[in-house]
């Protein structure tokens, strides 16, 4: 995880860490625009977001290690 | 998983496919553990507050060139000539290159929320908090993840991550004592306005009773640890100690130890230590169950700072006396806490058992929990022997 407030002081745009889900929870539709999104990277907290892999192919895998 | 693992690592390397991980899990040192030992080379995200809202894992999603979702149950044997093989046109209106990610502005959002006074507002103010700065901003976030429920008492999502926030502050240097069961308290009313959120679910049952577990949750860790340690790997350090709860297996009846035991205290003549010297902090995991069912209870013993208290490790060790009003069951009646490795020492001392309730029960019951212990007042000051009755009550619905 990011462990400096100062860099989110510094680093100013839109929220884009959040809010890709409806009401229905997580319901990718075929054909249709996988929602952005950002996320912390668990090796070293620094922003991924899906739409930065345009133009690969992408398998997203959610998962749990339980 | 692992096989997609293995399956998707040629074309990984071919640069034909991404594979990208999202984890929902809290602790993100466990899950980087298990990636270590499964040997994961992709890049995994971290969405402990289930920010994505999946309602269960594992989930599977192949995304085109275009960002287009083209399956969510990919099938190993076809993926390749389906999918990677295949070339898709981009749908109209969608820019090739979208604008670089950049990090929210908590003070913009912070703004947005006071202006607007609304539920969602303040839900997303919370998650930028706690997922960008969850170790200096945690208390915001729990600010904010408040302010979401009290003006949208039914938003199970802002209650979910109000438990995340208050579990991240309990195992923190700015916990309170009763974070443990404010999140697990947050978790259950996320799960009752929500039932077929199983991520949510497996919050509550990480850390309840057997009875009512799926699998044992971390039970894999040691065997991870030993295993990346045999090929000559320093495996990942884990900050939170596994709780009990999260490495019991699961059972299907309630295991009650026979034997007779005596109470260490029968008379209630030892003096009380009321918590100046060891602050204990309770969590009964459900908060509220039905007759018959049964609860974990967690109890931590911590020497207080403000008093500098040391366990004594050189008399008896810590114990913990419970008793239960008639028709309950109790796992273990009598429990003892490992001793330190030094003749003092201040770390907080660990208690879990499970109770089960008696068919006829109703309502908040008490359970009759104490707790014995040499204690002294700083290291080479006065020892003293102490007994703290601790309250554990157990809620039982109809």
């Amino acid at each position: 995880m990011i462990q400096n407030a100062s860099l989110i002081a510094v680093v100013c745009g839109v929220g884009l860490a959040a809010a890709i889900a409806s009401a229905d929870g997580y319901r990718p539709q075929i054909g249709r625009l996988h929602p952005d999104f950002t996320l912390p990277k668990l090796a070293d907290g620094s922003p991924v977001s899906l739409s930065q892999f345009r133009g690969r192919k992408v398998l997203l895998i959610h998962f749990a290690s339980w | 998983m692992p096989v997609w693992h293995e399956i998707t690592r040629p074309w990984v390397e071919q640069e034909k496919l991404v594979v990208l991980g999202i984890t929902q899990e809290q602790h993100p040192e466990r899950c980087r553990l298990f990636a270590q030992w499964k040997k994961f080379d992709w890049p995994i995200l971290h969405d402990p507050i289930n920010v994505l809202q999946p309602l269960a894992v594992p989930i599977l999603v192949a995304i085109d060139e275009h960002g287009v979702v083209r399956s969510t149950r990919p099938e190993a044997e076809t993926f390749e000539a389906e999918f990677l093989d295949r070339t898709f046109s981009p749908p109209a209106g969608v820019a090739e290159k979208p604008a670089e990610a950049r990090l929210p502005d908590l003070q913009s959002l912070r703004r947005e929320a006071l202006q607007s006074r609304s539920a969602v507002a303040w839900r997303r103010l919370g998650d930028a908090t706690v997922l960008w700065a969850p170790t200096e901003k945690i208390n915001d976030a729990i600010d904010a993840y408040m302010r979401a429920v009290r003006l949208a008492p039914d938003d199970g999502d802002a209650h979910f991550r109000l438990g995340v926030c208050y579990r991240m502050r309990y195992e923190s240097s700015q916990r309170v004592a009763t974070d443990f069961q404010s999140a697990v308290d947050q978790w259950t009313r996320a799960r009752e306005i929500e039932p077929n959120q199983y991520i949510w679910r497996r919050r509550i049952e990480q850390y309840g009773p057997r009875l009512i577990k799926p699998y044992p949750f971390y039970d894999w860790v040691s065997e991870a640890t030993d295993q990346i340690a045999a090929r000559g790997e320093k495996p990942v350090a884990l900050r939170v100690e596994l709780s009990g709860a999260e490495i019991a297996h699961p059972s299907r009846t309630f295991v009650a130890e026979g034997g007779s035991v005596k109470s260490p205290d029968p008379t209630g003549r030892i003096l009380r230590d009321t918590g100046r010297l060891i602050v204990a902090e309770v969590a009964v995991v459900p908060p509220r169950i039905k007759p018959g069912e049964s609860a974990r209870v967690h109890v931590t013993m911590r020497p207080s700072d403000a008093e500098t208290a040391h366990w004594n490790n050189e008399a008896e060790p810590l114990r913990l006396w419970i008793d239960t009003p008639d028709g309950w069951q109790l796992q273990q009646q009598l429990l003892t806490a490992p001793q330190g490795n030094k003749p003092e020492t201040a770390e907080p001392r660990h208690f879990e058992f499970e109770v089960r309730a008696a068919a006829n029960a109703r309502g908040p019951t008490q359970l009759g929990a104490y707790a014995l212990y040499y204690i002294c007042e700083e290291v080479g000051g006065m020892c003293l022997f102490r007994r703290q009755d601790i309250p554990i009550t157990v809620t039982v619905d109809e």
